[in-house]
Order: structure tokens, then C-alpha cells, then sequence
């Protein structure tokens, strides 16, 4: 249907968008929030900013929280509206995980895990009870230290321990990849690291390719790790409900900086150009085995931009249902459907589409209108007349036809 | 190509000098005097690199998201500094270069070592313990309870 | 090896002036416009080289053809962190300083039938751009016909016209030299008078 542009608004337009700048300014009696508050104390806020708006920069998430009024999915839309503008100038090398600086550490699985487990700053164990004190404007807390600790003690994987018994399926590198990539016809999309020779397969890139099903896991990671936190959170909760039960135990979750490398052509080295906080979830799940693979656990991988247990646990999870088909499993839930899943991920482009229906559709309803009252006049008009023949009944289907298609 | 184990010394600072905060390099750099005249050979300029992560930590690569930088590179005599830092700061950038251009020149090398590059890795340092002596204080300690009769 | 040479004085101006005048370049064939001068590393027309500023970065790939100076590579490498590649048919853009040497049409990428967008460009340099055989083209930007005078050989436009009759798949081309670039679209077919002037069979279809 062709739209008719209206015009008319613009003055309201005008002043709507100024009452949204006083309303969001608040009281002019009470200070106005820094970037610095915001980032410092509405930490997890900005980290759910950076992972769904796909841009890890704390200084602009937290000014797109405060743009925003704290609307966060307005603000992740901020960010990737934002990465947009800027060109890209390279792709890291991928993140070397089990070198973290570890500020949280848990493994559900194995108590006496290598390296420890070190709760970190973390809301579980605490009674979820309102603290009055708070709402005072005074407080300090002081950091608990440990007089004896190591900088340098390692943390090796948990999944390690299970890999070296051959209890877990390996992790694949890659190298059957990217079948999606050559199937999508587009020529030119590869975009090696470094000198162009040292890598053949290069990852998918949904924001550069159009994503296909079937699709791989590289693409499923990339998508669900700027997926919609309660979208997957609902995802993740219904595998557990038994729609596509997979049995996950939370096998490790680390949080903690990591080291980001790039390999500037130009400069013929690599070199370390920041410390990123990331959290990275490794389930681990049952998998009864097939005819090829013996009876072993498998599984679902979780990575985030900042402190995001929540998400990133959930993306685990989802990242093991949707490895359904490629483990010969039955699909019995919409998690294991990647259709499903992965074209309903991301809050941006469902915010659009949902919100586009505020947008004026007068003609479109003022269609949809004339066809209703015409469907209903000739419906009274067929009661109307009880003896109602084979024909009116044809035309009636025919008028059904005409308003679905 | 070189990996970054083949070039330590140069890798090493250009990532001190990357990962400093502002206004440490600012202040240490400002202890440098007579600093030569410099142009550049690109100015300083933000974009974007695609941060990669591998499934399970060490398997397939993906595409995990991007993430701000900002580029410089500053012409020195016969030299060229490079400066590539995380975020959107063209100052920042801009002094990296700098003082990477500095540093593989015969005469400043000493000075900068001493006045830039020490003074920014102590301080990392002190940071990173505090963070590890704060962690620890979390690990948990199990205890085997004993239960029934002995 | 690091360039010594700088890129665009003003990055952002300097890129969209060359921009507009690439577009004008495409969407009037035959006609020249003018780009921002600068200084090129030698071997590149500075034409060539505002246009390699503006159009190459790390997402395309470009195929060099053989025997440019090494600094024209670590210039581009520098300046724009494009990719290369040695294969003509896998480049987004190809660069050619001698049309005569240069891989026939047909081994660059045309394009799919869905993505036809995603066929090489070619940058082609050449020494001046007049003096050669006058030919006319037609087609979509040209006012009934335009006469180019191009210094290009009869086997190119031979090329050229097979290639035309596969549209929309084909390659659209720039033409280098000085700081004058000279658009040749896919869409600019050689009027029924040139190829037969020039002795071609025709292909495809008619005119």
C-alpha cells in the first residue's frame, strides 16, 4: 500500500521534544546527574547499554543513559545509531579469556575449582531486603581487602578438567564455519586480520551480512550477545520449563578485564590497547549421544561486554538450545528454533516495529474501515434474509479473501 | 610481520601508554621539557574495531561487538610515533604517539622511560593489587562438615 | 615499510569533494570533473590517489596490477588499511596503470544476479584523458550521445561492448589522469555506429 505523506505537527513536534528536555532535566533545585555518577554508579545500567548497543565506550552509554531519561533500550538505540557514523578501523584478535583479571569467579560444578571461586562484587547471598540507609546521601563503603593474595595465580578453565577426561565435546575451531557466509552470494565479505593471509575463515558479521538460516555458531554468538536481555532471560527460563530441556549446570562464570589486541597493518606488530570488562558464562549440559558421539556433555557458551551475569548466563543457554539440530535433538521448544530466536533478539529492531504503530496510519485504517463496513453491511444484509443462498455464502468468502490478503 | 613477543620493548610501551588514564600521561608528560616540534603524518582520528571473542574461550572466533579507538600518528625528525588508544580521546591519541616517537629516538629514550613510562606502570601496578587484594577477600574457603558418627 | 607521504590536508572536506565528483563522475559519462589535489606517492595520478583515499578502507579489497612502486602500497596500507588481494575476480577495486597489460574485462567480478552491486570497480589510470580514437556512448546520464576520445585500444571497447549486454551484471570504471577522473558506468553502451565502425560483432541485444 503506498503511503500519503501528512503534513502538520511541526510546531507541537517542536515543543514536545522541549517538554521532553525539561521533564528529563527534573527539578532544577536538585543537581543534575554527571556522566561520571552515572557511569560509576548506575554501573550495570551502562553495561547492559554497551552489550545490547554493541559498543563497548562507558562514556557514551552513560551519556545515552541520561539522554534517554533512563529509558535503557532508547539508549542502547542511542549507541548503535551513534557506531554508525564512525568507520571501522580494525578487528581485534580474538579475546584471550583465560588470561582474565579475574573480579568474579563460581563454578556450580567442581567446589574445589583450580584458581578458586571468588564471589566478586555480587548481589547473590544478600537478603533482598530494601536498605533504608542508602536513601541518605552520606554513604561510604570501604573495600574489604586481603592482606595475602597473588597477582599472578592462574585460572584455568573448568571445562578444562572435563576436555582432559574427554567428558565434553571439544570446543570446534571454526574451520566448518561460515557455511552461511558463502551461501549468502555476496562477494567481497571476507575481511581477514592482520595481513590477509594468516586467517582463512573469517566470523560471520551480522552487521555486514544478512543473516540466513540455517546459520552457524558464530553468527548465533554475535547475535545473542547484543540480544534483548529479557527476551533471552524468558528463552533461557523456558528451555529450563521443559520446553527443550537440555539439564544446564552452571559449569563457570567469570567476570573480569581482558586484554584487546589489534594488528595494525601499518604499524607490522601487535600491541594491547585496553583492558575491557567482560563476562563470560560456560554451561555445561547432559547430552544423552547419537549414533557418532557417545554420551557426553556439551556446551553453551556466554560472552558480554561488562558485568552482565544475568544475560550472559542466558545467552549460554540459549546458545545450547539452538546447537539442537546440529546434535541430531528433536526441536520440541521456540528456544531451539533459530528462526525464531535470533530474528527476535534484538530490542532495537523490535522497538522499531512495534513503536512504528504509533506512527499516523489514517489511510491505511481509513481503508481497513471501508472494508469492515462494507464486509458488515453485507453481512446484515445476508441475516436479513434467512434463506440465504449458495451464491451470498461464495460472495462472502470471496469479501473474506479480499480483507486477508 | 613481527608478533608482538618479537618487539617487546616497543609493544610494551605503546600499551602503557594506551591503557593510561588522561590525565597521569598528561601530568607525566608535562615533566618533559623542550618537547621538539612535531606534525602529523595522520591526525588524530576516532573509529571503531570489532572486538572478537571465541566460543567456549578458545574455540570458533565471533564477532562480539565494537569498540571506540582513537589513532594518531605524529611525524619527529625522521621519526614516526604511533598512538592507538581505547575510547575517544584525540589528546590522548595525540600524547601516545608523542611519546612513542619519543621513545625510539637516542636522546629522549632515557627521559621518557623514566619520566612517562615507569611512573604509568607503577601505577597500573598498585591498581591491579588493590583489585586482586579486594577479589580475594571474596574467595570462599569450603569446609567439610563432618556428619554421623566417627 | 611507513609511508612518508600524507593523505587528504582536510579528511573530511577533501573526501566528500572527491565523493561528489566520483558520483558527477558516474552519473554524467564522458564528461570530466575535477578532484582536490594532493600530494601521491609516485606511480599514482593524483586523481587516482584522492579517490583511493575516499573509497578504500578494511572492509575492500583491492587487486594492484603488478609493477607499481612499492610506497603506492604501504600508502594505501597506511592511509586507508584497505585489504589486497592478488586474485582480479575476488577485488572490490582494481587498480590499473597500464590498460594495455591489464587482465581482459571479463576476469574481473561482474557481480551476481542478486548482488550485481558487488562487482569490481576499476581505477584506471591512463595518461591523459583524450587523444585516443573518438567513440560514442549512450546511455543513462548522456543526453542522446557523447563523443570520448579516451587513449584506449579497439580490443578494450571490444570487451567492453560484451560486457554491456550482460547488464545489469558488468563493471563500472573510472578513468585517472592528473587530477581529472572521467566516469564509464556499466549503463554506457558504444552506439550501433562505433562497434560497427569498429568491425564488432554484436552481442546480446539490439539497440
Amino acid at each position: 500500500m503506498p503511503y500519503v505523506a501528512v503534513k502538520g505537527g511541526e510546531q507541537a513536534i517542536r515543543n514536545a521534544e522541549a517538554l521532553l528536555k525539561a521533564k528529563r532535566r527534573g527539578d532544577a533545585d536538585v543537581p543534575e546527574l554527571s556522566l561520571e555518577q552515572i557511569k560509576q554508579q548506575m554501573q550495570l545500567a551502562v553495561n547492559r547499554v554497551m552489550a545490547e548497543g554493541s559498543l563497548y565506550d562507558p562514556d557514551l552509554a552513560a551519556l545515552a543513559i541520561k539522554q534517554s531519561w533512563g529509558d535503557l533500550v532508547e539508549a542502547a538505540f542511542l549507541l548503535r545509531a551513534y557506531r554508525t557514523t564512525l568507520p571501522r578501523l580494525y578487528y581485534s584478535e580474538p579475546l584471550d579469556t583465560s588470561e582474565m583479571a579475574i573480579q568474579r569467579r563460581i563454578s556450580a560444578i567442581f567446589k574445589e575449582a583450580p584458581g578458586g571461586q571468588k564471589l566478586g562484587p555480587t548481589f547473590d547471598y544478600i537478603h533482598r531486603l530494601l536498605d533504608f540507609k542508602l536513601a541518605a546521601e552520606d554513604n561510604t563503603f570501604p573495600a574489604p581487602i586481603s592482606e595475602e593474595y597473588d597477582t599472578a595465580e592462574a585460572t584455568p578453565r573448568v571445562a578444562h578438567m572435563l576436555e582432559q577426561e574427554g567428558l565434553v565435546m571439544p570446543p570446534s575451531n571454526g574451520a566448518q564455519g561460515n557455511g552461511s557466509q558463502t551461501e549468502s552470494g555476496m562477494v567481497g565479505t571476507a575481511h581477514p586480520t592482520g595481513d590477509g593471509q594468516r586467517s582463512g575463515v573469517e566470523p560471520f558479521d551480522i552487521t555486514r551480512q544478512s543473516l540466513n538460516t540455517p546459520t552457524n555458531r558464530d553468527a548465533r554468538l554475535q547475535n545473542l550477545a547484543r540480544g534483548d536481555e529479557g527476551f533471552l532471560l524468558s528463552m533461557a527460563y523456558s528451555t529450563q520449563r521443559g520446553y527443550g530441556k537440555n539439564h544446564p549446570f552452571a559449569g563457570e562464570i567469570r567476570v573480569g578485564e581482558v586484554e584487546v589486541s589489534i594488528f595494525p597493518e601499518e604499524l607490522g606488530f601487535e600491541i594491547a590497547i585496553a583492558d575491557i570488562t567482560v563476562t563470560e558464562v560456560q554451561m555445561v549440559n547432559q547430552f544423552k549421544g547419537n549414533k557418532e558421539i557417545p554420551p557426553q556433555f556439551t556446551q553453551g557458551y556466554g560472552l558480554t561486554f561488562g558485568y552482565n551475569e544475568r544475560k550472559a548466563m542466558a545467552m549460554a543457554l540459549v546458545d545450547r538450545a539452538l546447537q539442537a539440530k546440529d546434535l541430531g535433538e528433536s526441536l520440541d521448544g521456540p528456544a531451539q528454533d533459530e528462526e525464531f530466536v535470533l530474528y527476535h533478539s534484538d530490542n532495537i529492531e523490535a522497538q522499531g516495529f512495534v513503536q512504528h504503530l504509533k506512527l499516523p496510519h489514517y489511510i491505511d485504517f481509513q481503508a481497513e474501515l471501508n472494508l469492515i463496513r462494507k464486509l458488515r453491511s453485507d453481512y446484515e444484509h445476508n441475516n436479513s434474509q434467512p434463506e440465504a443462498s449458495e451464491k451470498s455464502k461464495k460472495e462472502r468468502s470471496t469479501a473474506a479473501k479480499e480483507a486477508t490478503s | 610481520m613481527v608478533k608482538a613477543e618479537q618487539q617487546p620493548s616497543r609493544a610494551i610501551w605503546m600499551s602503557t601508554l594506551a591503557k593510561a588514564p588522561l590525565p597521569l600521561l598528561e601530568q607525566c608528560v608535562a615533566t618533559l621539557e623542550d618537547l621538539p616540534d612535531y606534525g602529523f603524518l595522520r591526525s588524530p582520528e576516532i573509529g571503531l574495531t570489532m572486538v572478537r571473542g571465541r566460543a567456549e574461550g578458545t574455540g570458533q572466533p565471533f564477532n562480539l561487538g565494537e569498540m571506540t579507538l582513537t589513532r594518531c600518528v605524529v611525524q619527529l625528525d625522521q621519526l614516526t610515533g604511533f598512538g592507538y588508544v581505547v575510547g575517544r580521546s584525540k589528546r590522548h591519541a595525540e600524547l601516545a604517539a608523542l611519546c612513542d616517537g619519543l621513545l625510539q629516538h637516542p636522546g629522549w629514550h632515557a627521559q621518557v622511560q623514566t619520566n612517562v613510562i615507569h611512573p604509568l606502570q607503577t601505577a597500573a601496578q598498585d591498581q591491579r593489587h588493590s583489585e586482586v587484594a579486594a577479589v580475594e577477600s571474596t574467595r570462599v574457603n569450603f569446609f567439610t562438615m563432618l556428619r554421623g558418627e566417627s | 615499510m611507513i609511508t612518508q607521504l600524507a593523505g587528504f590536508a582536510d579528511a573530511i572536506h577533501d573526501a566528500q569533494h572527491t565523493f561528489r565528483a566520483l558520483l558527477d563522475a558516474l552519473a554524467r559519462p564522458g564528461i570530466p570533473q575535477t578532484t582536490v589535489s594532493l600530494t601521491p606517492p609516485s606511480g599514482l595520478e593524483s586523481s587516482c590517489a584522492a579517490t583511493c583515499l575516499t573509497l578504500l578502507d578494511l572492509e575492500t579489497s583491492v587487486w594492484l596490477q603488478p609493477g607499481l612502486p612499492a610506497d603506492v602500497r604501504s600508502w594505501l596500507v597506511f592511509h586507508t588499511g584497505c585489504r589486497f588481494t592478488d586474485h582480479p575476480h575476488a577485488a572490490d577495486f582494481a587498480l590499473i596503470w597500464q590498460l594495455n597489460n591489464a587482465p581482459e574485462l571479463s576476469e574481473f567480478s561482474w557481480g551476481t544476479a542478486e548482488y550485481p552491486e558487488s562487482s569490481t570497480s576499476l581505477l584506471i589510470q591512463l595518461p591523459n584523458l583524450t587523444g585516443g580514437e573518438p567513440i560514442t556512448l549512450e546511455g543513462p546520464g548522456i543526453l542522446s550521445e557523447i563523443e570520448v576520445s579516451l587513449p584506449m585500444e579497439s580490443a578494450f571497447w571490444q570487451q567492453w561492448e560484451t560486457m554491456t549486454a550482460n547488464y545489469p551484471l558488468g563493471l563500472d570504471c573510472w578513468c585517472f589522469a592528473q587530477n581529472q577522473i572521467m566516469g564509464l558506468p556499466r549503463t554506457s553502451k558504444l552506439t550501433a555506429s562505433v562497434y560497427e565502425s569498429l568491425g564488432f560483432t554484436k552481442h546480446g541485444y539490439s539497440y
